[in-house]
């Protein structure tokens, strides 16, 4: 069966982001550092999940990266570009992007059949209240956290919305020059 | 002069006790590595700082340890070692080797940095009190024992930082337990 995999920017605090508008001003920039991380995920992957809240930008910022090859970023947003895109709403009805579904029905139900179909595994970087979601319904299968070294005081939080607390199996831990820290950890409560 | 380390177990989701202080949510296994991490950063200090509100359990629970225990050693050093219990409330200590700080929290904390000691100064909580010695800039070497778990809610020791906070990554070890220390230092 195919895996969920979550890669998401941290703070010390726990928080990924420092509200609704948020800029990722707090968050390490060190892409020569982890470049080799995040475009090994999105080569093991060909399904993007994404919050409608989310995706209304994030989709033709990506789409106008890939119309410029000198942007240090161009690899990443070619991958993304290509990437099946789905979009988890509560009120869109209709794609207007490529490669892009839309999809309003019960989010579990759908996950499961994405994982059983066949290709590679399925990735999701936001937004912040759909990636809570998946996490309070265990939807995800390996986290991979960008632990930055700072703390933000406050801000949301991908781990909000569980009840009681969730285990999780420790995979790895790759420390890296610029003081980020990656935290890999496996769902262990499916 | 002396630097002041904070201990403290923090879940991934940066809280470092559940709302009701439930203990559930940690790793109890450590594996011998981490044992000796721990052993080293105890041995290098001959001060712990306490907030009030968690002395008294602090203080019955290594004194409830028994010597067949595994943490008799461990007990032994917390009993032994001379605490300094940061209070607004309290006008004497009821407790062995421990005094009172009532003072402003950096001109207390800095006049025990200042004593004359080859040893450092250690705090492991509570909270409330951690928050203080953050917000005030008094911490010196952080290091955060990251659970392998989230929980949600709960206290945090963040909270009270007026902008963000940024750290310098020192250095970060993985335990066979699931345990990640991260050890960070206040950035230049």
């Amino acid at each position: 069966m195919k895996k969920v995999i979550l890669q998401v920017q941290m703070s010390l605090d726990g928080f990924v982001s420092t509200g609704p508008n948020d800029e990722q001003h707090w968050v390490t920039w060190a892409w020569e550092e982890i470049r080799q991380h995040v475009i090994g995920l999105l080569d093991s992957t060909d399904t993007i999940l994404i919050g409608r809240k989310l995706a209304v930008d994030y989709i033709p910022y990506w789409e106008d990266v890939n119309t410029k090859p000198d942007d240090p970023m161009y690899e990443v947003a070619q991958r993304i570009v290509r990437a099946k895109k789905i979009v988890f709403t509560k009120t869109l009805d209709k794609s207007i992007r490529n490669n892009t579904e839309v999809f309003n029905g019960v989010l579990t139900n759908k996950i499961n059949e994405l994982k059983n179909q066949d290709g590679k595994d399925l990735i999701v970087y936001g937004g912040t209240s759909f990636v809570a979601e998946l996490v309070k319904e265990g939807l995800i299968d390996d986290y991979h956290i960008f632990l930055n070294p700072v703390a933000i005081g406050k801000g949301e939080s991908i781990f909000s919305s569980i009840d009681g607390f969730t285990n999780l199996k420790l995979k790895e831990s790759i420390p890296y020059p610029s003081g980020i820290v990656l935290l890999r950890y496996e769902n262990i409560n499916k | 002069m002396r630097k002041l380390k904070l201990q403290v177990q923090i879940s991934v989701d940066g809280f470092v006790g559940r709302t009701n202080g439930e203990l559930d949510w940690m790793t109890w296994n450590w594996d011998d590595e981490l044992k000796n991490y721990v052993t080293e950063l105890t041995d290098s200090v001959d001060t712990i700082l306490l907030g009030r509100k968690m002395t008294k359990g602090f203080v019955s629970y290594w004194s409830s340890v028994k010597p067949d225990s595994d943490e008799y050693e461990f007990a032994k050093k917390m009993l032994e070692k001379p605490k300094v219990v940061f209070t607004k409330t309290l006008d004497k200590s009821a407790w062995a080797n421990t005094t009172l700080a009532k003072g402003d929290i950096a001109e207390e904390v800095n006049k025990i940095r200042r004593q004359n000691s080859k040893k450092d100064i250690i705090v492991y909580g509570g909270a409330g009190f951690v928050s203080s010695l953050i917000k005030n800039n008094l911490i010196d070497e952080y290091h955060l024992f990251i659970n392998p778990s989230a929980i949600g809610k709960g206290m945090t020791i963040f909270g009270d930082i007026n902008s963000k906070l940024n750290l310098e990554l020192v250095r970060s070890k993985q335990f066979d337990c699931g345990i990640v220390v991260n050890h960070y230092k206040p950035k230049e």
